[in-house]
């Protein structure tokens, strides 16, 4: 179910990227998987966020495997960081994410030039990129949000249904 | 060893994902640099299952936008029609003047053969999504091999070159764009013939490279394809000089940035050149061209 959601995103966010610039569409992915990081466990969360990486390399011109790898590095990431620290509020989801963006884009353009013959004329940092380090920055504490609601619905259906499934079996 | 193995999970499973992935990075890789390269086919299914589902998101926003610029555009309709009316004398003066001289030379009938031995045909295309990212750019579009489209032809709109088709599904393709650092294009300066390699710098803008320090280049003039290389055909525009930097790092090369002809973050409908140069014919060889294009392709001559 949530990776159904987190296709629909991924095909939205370049749905949406064709009719307003990139820069300022959100990387619905890339929350996917910071909301994957927060919800989720180890497991079931990189996988999540391994798939709709190589659904984003599918849909977009990246090689295959490259938007994968930078959708686990972030879960994995907000994982540690959900762990270890009290990773909670708006203002520091905002703010991780923020950083994490131009983290991704790093690891991108690493990424590329791991596999050209020549490096690229530019830096990776442009006015583009921070735009659209803002833009996903504030929709990732309200999406961040919307994955919890989501996964704990889901949990909470499949517990009834257990509880269901437990008294059918118990008569 | 279970116990450990449990602890341990995460950490493990990100460690394999990661590797997991260089190597389809490492695989896609060479498919690209290979001769072929059509998509997967659980990838051209994702591909072809986002084609009605991007284009039902993008429907309403397309709407309102659409209403939007038609009522913007009403409000000058009446000053811009007598400024166009204007223009279009201007033009045609201009036209009848060309032709004039062109028919006294007796050059015209030579120009006309031309045209018809270098008309290529085209196929309209409508883009369906954009990558984010500010480092990749590339378009997905809905027309894939059962329309004639293959990888290494060249994507066009009526401003200018757009990018170069990289990977192919039954409906559906992958267009990067020249904007993308990874892609390049032989160009040459209209007004002086100079050659250099145009190449995409970020924030869409473009950069002519390898031009000689004593060739005089100047804002304004026009770039387009040189034909050279065997990607695109010669004489596609590609942008006119933004800037010329008088003092570069390398004192034999200048630095010359473009500003592309087309707006590559405003792409809506673009056409594909039903062509192929002899290095993409060489580099996808055993993705087979049509003998013919589909009718629908065949477009009249601009």
């Amino acid at each position: 179910m949530l990776f159904l959601f987190g296709v629909l995103c991924v095909m939205a966010q370049g749905a949406l990227a064709k009719i307003i610039p990139p820069q300022y569409v959100p990387d619905l992915g890339l929350l996917m998987a910071f909301g994957a990081g927060l919800t989720l466990g180890a497991v079931d969360g990189l996988l999540l966020a391994a798939a709709l990486g190589y659904v984003a390399d599918t849909l977009g011109g990246s090689l295959l495997g490259q938007w994968a790898l930078v959708y686990i590095i972030m879960c994995q990431a907000t994982r540690i960081l959900t762990q270890h620290l009290n990773f909670q509020g708006i203002f520091y989801h905002a703010l991780f994410v923020f950083g994490l963006t131009f983290v991704c884009e790093f690891a991108l353009a690493g990424s590329v030039w791991l596999f050209q013959e020549e490096s690229p004329t530019a830096g990776v940092l442009t006015t583009a990129l921070a735009i659209h380090a803002v833009a996903n920055a504030v929709t990732a504490p309200l999406f961040g949000q919307l994955i919890i609601q989501l996964a704990a619905r889901l949990e909470s259906d499949r517990r009834r249904d257990l509880q269901l499934n437990g008294q059918r079996t118990g008569k | 060893m279970g116990e450990l193995l449990a602890r341990f999970r995460g950490p493990l499973l990100f460690f394999t994902l990661a590797f997991f992935s260089l190597m389809t990075m490492l695989a896609d890789y060479r498919a690209l640099r290979g001769r072929e390269h059509a998509l997967p086919w659980w990838s051209s299914r994702v591909v072809e299952l986002a084609i009605p589902v991007q284009k039902a998101i993008a429907a309403p926003f397309e709407a309102a936008r659409l209403l939007w610029q038609d009522y913007i555009s009403l409000i000058g309709v009446a000053s811009e029609n007598q400024e166009l009316r204007r223009r279009i004398a201007a033009l045609e003066e201009e036209r009848l003047q060309y032709q004039e001289a062109l028919v006294a030379s007796g050059h015209l009938a030579q120009i006309a053969a031309m045209r018809d031995t270098f008309t290529m045909p085209m196929l309209p295309a409508e883009v369906i999504g954009q990558d984010v990212s500010t480092w990749l750019r590339a378009i997905l579009i809905d027309r894939g091999r059962h329309h004639g489209v293959y990888s290494g032809m060249p994507v066009v709109t009526e401003q200018g070159l757009v990018g170069l088709v990289t990977a192919t599904s039954e409906r559906a393709a992958k267009v990067m764009l020249l904007a993308d650092r990874q892609l390049a294009a032989d160009g040459i300066v209209q007004r002086t013939r100079t050659r250099g390699i145009v190449r995409g710098i970020g924030n869409d803008r473009l950069e002519f490279e390898f031009v000689p320090d004593e060739l005089t280049l100047r804002a304004g003039d026009v770039v387009m394809t040189s034909g050279i290389g065997g990607v695109y055909p010669k004489g596609l525009r590609i942008g006119e000089i933004e800037s010329v930097d008088e003092a570069p790092a390398n004192r034999f090369l200048q630095r010359v940035r473009i500003r592309p002809s087309v707006e590559f973050r405003r792409i809506e409908q673009i056409f594909v050149l039903l062509w192929r140069g002899h290095t993409m014919e060489l580099l996808y060889a055993e993705e087979t061209l049509p003998v013919s294009a589909p009718a629908e392709a065949k477009v009249p001559k601009p």
